[in-house]
């Protein structure tokens, strides 16, 4: 009994008197020590070929932990790609997506490494052989025009202006949707209908999971105006009747306005696209399962204030992937 | 729990020791009272055209209390604080306020409880209230201030919280296996809801202390501080669970007497919102050893501990001071009017300074004044031995007591490299021959020193820590008779060298560091004289002339001169 009391005596002092190996808050080398190059930037290609699945390793090295930022602009297009992360070891695997459009092409680029509070810059160079490819059903491009097969209906209001672009500002490829117009007596302004018999399909080619499908395209709010709406619209086809029946079968929408001026990526899970009703939720009209795979048909209605004056807006490169959102 | 009570009541049954109480009087009347008077002059080294030189300040409190002995198991305590702040007219500064409010008894002799205010403790690493910094250096004529402050925050020498809530305990006596058992649990709210996002904070201890025999005991604690559910809108709420258990041995060897404890615990600190903030669990093991010889007055006591970085325990690592508080004297300062920072003068009349609610974050501290037992024995992040020999023997007139301590951090901050920590201290008092109930005079002289180091040795890019601080004390008491004392009284802190101070974030991460450097003094003279009506009641008048050097910052650079009027009657 009294050897079990001595071992108890002794027992917390096990493992003891050590220091631990990890450290509490910020290292002070990275934020007082002195700044070294140790590797200079270096690129894992000199061409390289997105579409066939390469990528380019950019690797550099520091001598305390900092703020570091890779930024590599297409000398073409003026697409931008940067990358910013905190660390002592430059490890960056480019596959060709892009941060500020438009996207990549083909093209030469220019690669640049700056780090937060140094004035040097470190530079290189690398030549795209072919674009990155996105996976997923592309709905359009717009590179050879309007699809045929869509229906769209554009009121007869002042300043009409739908239609392609094909100059200026271009995210992806050489032409995007332009939609724009002043109708004062109604929101509606035009709309284009895209069902999935557009692309001799019954429904839209894609898997029953919603939470694994998502709707994107890249869509552009000029600074001049903000008062235009975007409405999208997903009708599907509960029955599988070969037809979408209002009032009783489910149909999802979103109102996408107001955002950053310029162009930007939407991306929508399908399973979050809610049912709506003079745009606030209601409950759908028919299983109220989100079914991707019964997809019949995408609207897209642009709107605006009646009293407004004139709104524009303009998409581009509108595509369903599955897994993930786009990564242009 | 229902089990738990069952358990208790069922072993009550079978025995129990509890002494009968005599019947007191049935109504008791008590109080203080206190009049003190402030007379302030400020002195800065610089230009100053806007402070105002002088400052009068003051009041008078009177503290009436009445315990009633409702029957031979009841105790009922009320007490009121009337107080009238210097300047105060018609009533303007009056304030009257309830000090204590109590209800205390026995459950069929059996259960003693205590509903209402009581002060608690449980053990250094749970529920203790460690002494304020500088506290222990106070010269003689300076600790009459200090008292006042810790009479107004119920600060009491066994170093226990007030708490409002509730309080029993039982003790069991046993015929096998152990000798006794004794079961204490009590239940506080250290905050209140504002019935919007703050829930109602309570603090919870539970202690169970078996004595195996007369050699042999252990025991086991238990708190928790912790939101309660449903008392705000607010579903994010704390918990912070702590688990110590303890086994001791003593022994009586020959003329001396040996004790040895050993210690270890655990802390959680959690949100019951999964993913709102990270966990914190943290430990600590502690070894302790006195070996005394009372006869020849020797006694040394060597401790060894090791608290993790992450152990937290709101009970135990609470201040007394907030350090992040204003001083209401002086406030601003300099034709700038900037706040002026805290100083040692400061720590011992601002009553405002104080704290009374357990904390669940740890709160600022002044290295200058400690930098490395800053939260007590269960400060975290430190490791060391501590070594006191004490030499107090009765009919001699010289008491002296020595401390070492060597330790270092747990974990480094920034940096593996864990801060290294060094401290000497010693004390010599001194008290002339004489007889307590002759009115001979007599004279007790003080001496206290405190030298503290702390290094970390980094390459010379980094910041470096090298800091020292130094407390001196003196004090010399002459009574000349049992009535008459004159107190003279000097304090020095000096502080130099560079430290590398944390910034946390709200949940206590550190999230930066800054360079922080130091080079000055802080001097404190005292005479006075004390006039004692009776051991409770004194009447006393102070003089003490401070100064602030800062050889980095000359604007921080001034003297300041207080005469303090003090008289305490108890009853």
């Amino acid at each position: 009994m009294k050897k079990l009391w001595i071992l108890l005596l002794c027992l917390p002092f096990w493992n003891a008197c050590k220091v631990d190996p990890d450290f509490d808050g910020p290292d002070l080398n990275d934020l007082y020590g002195p700044f070294a190059l140790t590797e200079g930037l270096n690129s894992s290609r000199d061409s390289v070929d997105f579409a066939s699945g390469e990528s380019v390793l950019f690797t550099a090295g520091f001598s305390k932990r900092v703020d570091w930022t890779i930024g590599i602009k297409g000398l073409t297009s003026g697409a931008h790609k940067e990358q910013k992360e905190f660390g002592s070891l430059v490890a960056f695997d480019w596959k060709g997506e892009t941060t500020f459009f438009p996207m990549f092409r083909s093209e030469w680029c220019a690669v640049e490494l700056t780090v937060e509070n140094q004035p040097d810059t470190l530079r290189d160079t690398v030549y795209i052989v072919a674009p990155k490819v996105n996976n997923g059903f592309l709905l359009s491009d717009f590179e050879m025009g309007l699809n045929p097969s869509w229906q769209s209906f554009i009121q007869s209001g002042q300043n009409m202006n739908f239609g392609l672009l094909n100059s200026g500002d271009i995210p992806q490829g050489q032409r995007a949707y332009s939609m724009g117009g002043t109708v004062t007596w109604d929101w509606l302004i035009g709309m284009i209908d895209i069902p999935a018999s557009a692309y001799d399909l019954s429904h839209y080619p894609l898997s029953s999971n919603a939470n694994n499908v998502y709707f994107n395209m890249l869509m552009k709010k000029p600074a001049e105006y903000d008062n235009g709406v975007l409405l999208l619209r997903f009708m599907e086809d509960d029955n599988e009747d070969g037809s979408f029946t209002a009032g009783s079968e489910d149909m999802y929408a979103i109102e996408i306005k107001g955002g950053p001026d310029g162009w930007r990526l939407v991306s929508l899970k399908y399973n979050d696209i809610k049912s709506l009703v003079n745009g606030v939720e209601s409950a759908p009209d028919g299983n109220a399962i989100h079914e991707p795979n019964k997809l019949f048909q995408v609207s897209m209605l642009f709107l605006a204030n009646p009293a407004s004056g004139y709104s524009e807006t303009a998409i581009d490169y509108v595509i369903f992937t599955e897994g993930s959102p786009l990564a242009p | 729990m229902k089990q738990f009570l069952i358990f208790i009541f069922c072993c009550a049954g079978i025995t129990q020791v509890w002494a009968q109480p005599s019947t007191p009087k049935k109504v008791t009347f008590f109080g203080a009272a206190r009049a003190q008077f402030y007379s302030d002059s400020y002195a800065p080294s610089m230009e100053d055209t806007i402070t105002a030189a002088k400052l009068n300040s003051g009041n008078v409190l009177a503290d009436l209390g009445m315990k009633v002995q409702a029957n031979k198991q009841m105790e009922i305590l009320a007490q009121v604080r009337v107080r009238n702040d210097y300047g105060g007219f018609w009533g303007s500064g009056v304030s009257f306020d309830v000090r204590q409010l109590y209800v205390r008894g026995l459950i069929a002799n059996r259960v003693r409880y205590h509903l209402g205010d009581f002060n608690y403790k449980m053990s250094p690493y749970t529920l203790w209230n460690n002494d304020q910094e500088l506290m222990p250096f106070a010269t003689s004529g300076l600790q009459q201030q200090w008292g006042v402050l810790n009479y107004d925050h119920f600060y009491n020498n066994d170093h226990s919280w007030r708490q409002q809530g509730a309080a029993a305990d039982v003790s069991f006596l046993f015929s096998k296996g152990i000798e006794s058992l004794s079961l204490k649990t009590m239940t506080s709210r250290i905050r209140s809801t504002d019935f919007a996002n703050t829930p109602d904070r309570l603090f919870s201890g539970v202690t169970a202390e078996f004595m195996v025999n007369k050699q042999w005991s252990a025991d086991v604690l238990y708190t928790n501080t912790y939101d309660l559910k449903g008392t705000s809108n607010n579903t994010t709420l704390l918990r912070i669970p702590v688990v110590t258990s303890s086994v001791q041995y003593q022994n009586v060897f020959g003329k001396s007497k040996l004790s040895l404890k050993a210690e270890k615990g655990w802390s959680h600190q959690y949100h019951d919102n999964p993913g709102a903030l990270e966990h914190k669990r943290g430990q600590f093991v502690h070894a302790n050893g006195i070996w005394s010889m009372e006869e020849e007055g020797l006694s040394m006591d060597v401790s060894w501990n090791r608290v993790d970085a992450n152990f937290r325990s709101p009970g135990a690592q609470t201040k007394r001071l907030n350090f992040g508080g204003i001083p209401s004297t002086f406030e601003r300062v300099g034709n700038d009017q900037v706040l002026r920072g805290l100083n040692s003068l400061d720590l011992m009349r601002e009553s405002s300074l104080y704290n009374m609610q357990l904390q669940t974050s740890l709160m600022d501290f002044r290295m200058e004044y400690d930098n490395i037992t800053p939260y007590g024995v269960a400060t975290p992040n430190r490791q060391g031995v501590d070594v006191k020999l004490n030499y107090k023997k009765q009919n001699n007139p010289f008491d002296v007591s020595l401390v070492y301590y060597q330790g270092q951090e747990t974990r480094g901050e920034g940096t593996q490299v864990a801060r290294s920590f060094q401290r000497q201290s010693v004390r010599v008092g001194y008290e002339s021959s004489h007889d307590e109930k002759s009115e001979e005079t007599y004279i007790t002289i003080q001496l206290q020193y405190r030298n503290d180091n702390t290094r970390r040795e980094l390459p010379e890019v980094l910041p470096q820590v090298d800091w020292n601080n130094q407390v001196l004390s003196s004090s010399l008491d002459l009574h000349w008779n049992k009535r008459w004392v004159t107190n003279l009284g000097w304090q020095s802190i000096q502080f130099k060298g560079s430290e590398v101070q944390s910034v946390k974030d709200f949940n206590g991460e550190i999230i930066n560091f800054k360079p922080y450097v130091q080079d000055g003094s802080e001097q404190m003279l005292n005479v006075g004289m004390t006039y004692h009506f009776s051991k409770q009641s004194f009447l006393s008048a102070q003089w003490n002339s401070f100064h602030r050097q800062d050889e980095l910052v000359s604007a921080t650079d001034y003297r300041w001169k207080q005469w303090t009027l003090l008289y305490v009657m108890n009853f």
